[in-house]
């Protein structure tokens, strides 16, 4: 393990999101506002399935040996 | 069009086998594939792993019937991954480093306990079984919508049989490379049925837009509702949450994550599977179009397929339902593969026969998964649908239960390895009572706190008092100096960045 790779485990954190985002129905429970037809309770998920597969993938990149940033 | 897709995806399933070619007589080859799955092989086979048939038919199903709550299955899809990256990794990395096939392998090496490892393995076995049971009503239901089904009680069923025997027999041949393979033909056919349905349905019925509207209506006047209310909150959280733990804790998404070929593969995975769940979210929204359809039926697996006959031209509905039982034959065939290699290395390797060779091995896990197979087939043929869904919801509870064990595990080693038998066992009992008291009507238990009612998933309670029981009964162990068993993993097993250095 190479001494930087601790402060890159601190990107992790962001793995929170995704619960922060989707873990509460109550957030998200509404109708509007609509998008496309689509009442918020359904498109607010779906949009934040995106959101995690960008998220997972910007920590993977982070995360890596080369050219992760130190916090 | 239905018979010649079948047709193709059974051929790769038996030719699979000679895919990079390695001895099949060897469990890790086998039973993982020799563990050397790159990212998109991983992709497709976890992908057949997480989203199954059963899936597909029962996620629509719910939402169909109940509206709102059956979105909760999206969420949960979305939360597993960020849970995978984290957990899924060491997981990895410390199989491959002591040659764990299972995490009862893993359990009993960092704990030195044959009990512990012993009740992961039979939970892990116990859960699977209806799990693949309900595979098979996937393909059930297609069959029946089609018509291919004969009259009598053998005559019914056999075209049921015929498709797991086909299964079976290549499963026995290629192992774990079968479902790898076959689970692209899936995919292709999945996602190509699922664009045309979104496109091609939703404007039949008049865009999103009025589907909402007319599923709306219709839902208020049974017991469902399109937007949740503000009561199945916690029910909803614990639902999505307290599933997406349970979900890594299977057997069969075990196995599909230790053929991958390295940790970073895995981590990638978390990364990517999500392209499913936004296929499932559409999946799920089907349920709102059969309602907009004006789909009636009492048998809710039939929503689905009455739906793609409904809608579809003839030939293309045949693509789709093609699609569904290719759909069950992959996950059944890796839950086939996965309670076969728990029983091999956990049990008849455990306390049948310790010297036995790894062609033993490899044979004993192979004769295993038929058993398996076979005995879903009769649970299915035999007895009423409702013991394996009840079953299968039971099973997710139990799964939750090995989760202080195993991923506790992971991080740390300071939890009494008799702590976490006892506390197993309790929670194991008190969500077999819970799904009893409510008998077997839903998987929430409503906990009454004073006044306050709170409904939630029984499994996380369960679960919760399982932990509580661990952590009290570790302080007691270790308070009266019991041992603690040897741990032969050391914490440079679990880094998943160790191969660089070449493994």
């Amino acid at each position: 393990m190479n001494p930087s790779s601790t402060g890159k485990r601190g990107w992790l954190w962001l793995l929170l999101l995704p619960f922060i985002g989707v873990g509460w129905p109550g957030f998200y429970t509404s109708v509007n506002p609509e998008v496309w037809g689509f009442p918020k309770f359904y498109w607010y998920p779906i949009l934040w399935i995106v959101l995690t597969g960008i998220i997972t993938w910007i920590v993977y990149g982070l995360t890596s040996g080369a050219g992760g940033t130190e916090q | 069009m239905f018979l010649l897709l079948f047709l193709f995806a059974t051929v790769v399933g038996f030719r699979s086998g000679r895919w990079r070619r390695g001895d099949l007589n060897l469990l890790d080859e086998w039973g993982l594939g020799g563990r050397r799955f790159g990212t998109i092989i991983t992709w497709f086979l976890l992908g057949g792993d997480l989203y199954t048939a059963y899936t597909f038919i029962a996620v629509p199903a719910l939402v169909f019937g109940a509206g709102a709550m059956g979105f909760f299955a999206v969420p949960y899809t979305i939360v597993v991954f960020p849970i995978m990256y984290l957990v899924m990794p060491r997981l990895w990395a410390v199989s491959k480093k002591n040659n764990y096939v299972t995490t009862a392998d893993f359990v009993r090496g960092r704990y030195q306990s044959r009990g512990l490892a012993l009740a992961v393995a039979i939970t892990g076995i116990l859960a699977t079984m209806p799990y693949i049971a309900l595979q098979l009503v996937g393909i059930q239901a297609v069959l029946t919508v089609m018509g291919i089904t004969g009259k009598g009680i053998l005559l019914h069923d056999l075209p049921l049989i015929i498709a797991f025997a086909v299964l079976a027999i290549y499963t026995f041949v290629s192992g774990l490379r079968a479902p790898a393979l076959t689970a692209i033909i899936k995919d292709v056919l999945v996602y190509i049925t699922i664009i045309v349905a979104i496109v091609l349905i939703s404007s039949n019925l008049g865009g999103f837009g009025h589907i909402f509207q007319v599923a709306g209506k219709a839902l208020a006047a049974k017991k469902g509702a399109l937007i949740l209310s503000p009561k199945l909150d916690l029910a909803f959280a614990t639902l999505a949450i307290g599933s997406a733990f349970a979900l890594l804790l299977y057997p069969h998404v075990v196995t599909g994550t230790l053929a991958a070929k390295s940790a970073r593969t895995v981590q990638r995975n978390a990364a990517l599977l999500p392209l499913y769940s936004i296929a499932l979210a559409f999946i799920a929204l089907l349920g709102y179009m059969a309602i907009a359809a004006g789909i009636h039926t009492k048998v809710t697996s039939l929503v689905v397929p009455l739906l793609f006959l409904k809608e579809f031209p003839a030939w293309f509905a045949g693509f789709a339902f093609a699609a569904i039982a290719i759909g069950a034959l992959v996950p059944a065939s890796i839950m086939s593969i996965a309670a076969a290699n728990l029983f091999t290395r956990n049990i008849y390797r455990e306390y049948f026969v310790k010297d036995c060779t790894p062609k033993q091995e490899a044979d004993v896990a192979k004769i295993v998964s038929l058993v398996v197979k076979a005995g879903a087939v009769f649970f299915v043929v035999v007895l009423p649908l409702t013991y394996a869904i009840n079953l299968q919801l039971l099973g997710g509870m139990w799964i939750l239960q090995t989760m202080p064990a195993i991923m506790f595990a992971l991080y740390t080693r300071w939890f009494h390895r008799t702590a976490l038998l006892i506390g197993w066992l309790v929670g194991m009992v008190l969500g077999t009572g819970m799904a009893l008291a409510e008998h077997f009507k839903s998987s929430l238990f409503p906990f009454h706190l004073g006044s306050t009612v709170l409904l939630a998933y029984a499994g996380v309670y369960a679960v919760l008092v399982n932990i509580v029981v661990a952590v009290v009964l570790t302080w007691v162990f270790n308070a009266m100096k019991l041992s603690k068993g040897e741990d032969e993993t050391t914490q440079k097993d679990y880094q998943v960045h160790q191969e660089a250095s070449g493994s």
